[in-house]
């Protein structure tokens, strides 16, 4: 392939030659550079576009992920509370609010017998 | 004329020219570095050629304007069916991006301007014979002896040993005076580029 036209060539060649074989080089390493960049890039894009790609078809199949509960510690559960007849709310109380109403006394929760007791110590018992 | 190792390769008449560019910028889309390398041969001297006369023989300038158009070509290359419209799609690279280098330039010239009165030098599509005729202008403000050394050499495609049996010159020698013409050809012809910018 000559790409070039016939006028002048001749001077042209001698234009050509007169250039520094150095920067001719380093154009065209610069060149190689931009290609080799460019050829990462689009590697990795291809690369994040199928992993993208596999993440979507994986979480179509299998549905949305649901919490391990177990796992994960669990927010205090808001007491229960009840209306009934006459007027009367009955409200179940959380361990924490109990234990609030003794403060500054050893107090606490205990399995006997396989069930679970409220233990409050007296004063002589705690030291 | 004789036919000489050393001569350029004569214009081709191929057919399968065109089919020779599609390969090869087939081949760059996809990143082939042997297509950029062919290409680069192929194409750099002509390109730096249109680049120097389009930034008015600043040598300089061109060497930047013809890096940044490489660039351009690595980040824009498709296939083409033609030399032609790939001649075009390079020019047209290169025009944008000498006017990038020019707007750069100006704002610098800008600041300048704080300072003197300099009116701004406008960058425009220069005429398609200009390189030849500063070329050969150049040519003819050159010493006889250098003249007739280039000519011997480029119009009439002798081999060194050749010019070097007939001056009675060593080869070495006659690369040497080969050299030193061809710069001095070389800047004439920038000097010519820019002077004629100048007017």
């Amino acid at each position: 392939m000559n790409p070039e036209p016939d006028q002048n060539r001749d001077l042209h060649r001698a234009l050509d030659e007169s250039l520094p074989g150095d920067f001719v080089a380093t154009s065209l390493a610069h060149t190689l550079a931009a290609v080799r960049a460019r050829r990462r890039r689009k590697q990795a894009t291809t690369l994040v576009g199928t992993l993208c790609l596999v993440a979507a078809v994986v979480w179509l199949v299998r549905g949305p992920t649901k919490p391990d509960v177990g796992n994960v510690a669990r927010a205090p559960e808001t007491p229960a509370t009840a209306q009934v007849s006459g007027g009367i709310v009955l409200h179940e109380m959380t361990d924490a609010e109990l234990l609030a109403f003794f403060p500054g006394q050893a107090v606490g929760f205990a399995t006997v017998n396989g069930q679970r007791e409220f233990i409050l110590l007296p004063a002589e018992s705690a030291e | 004329m004789k036919p000489v190792p050393d001569a350029a390769p004569a214009p081709t008449a191929d057919p399968a020219v065109g089919a020779g560019i599609a390969t090869l910028t087939e081949r760059m889309t996809r990143g082939d570095e042997d297509a950029y390398r062919e290409f680069h041969e192929a194409w750099f001297h002509r390109l730096f050629r249109y680049i120097l006369v389009l930034m008015r023989g600043d040598e300089h300038a061109a060497r930047d304007v013809a890096q940044e158009t490489l660039l351009r070509v690595v980040r824009r290359i498709r296939s083409f069916d033609s030399d032609e419209v790939f001649w075009d799609w390079l020019t047209c690279l290169a025009r944008s991006a000498a006017a990038d280098h020019g707007r750069k330039s100006t704002r610098y010239r800008r600041f300048l301007d704080w300072f003197s009165n300099e009116p701004e030098p406008m960058l425009s599509e220069p005429a398609p014979d200009t390189l030849e005729t500063a070329l050969t202008s150049a040519l003819e403000g050159l010493p006889e002896s250098d003249r007739t050394l280039l000519r011997a050499k480029y119009s009439e495609r002798r081999p060194v040993r050749e010019i070097a049996q007939e001056s009675g010159l060593t080869e070495e020698a006659v690369e040497s005076r080969l050299s030193r013409a061809r710069a001095a050809l070389r800047r004439m012809t920038l000097k010519l580029l820019r002077h004629e910018s100048g007017t």
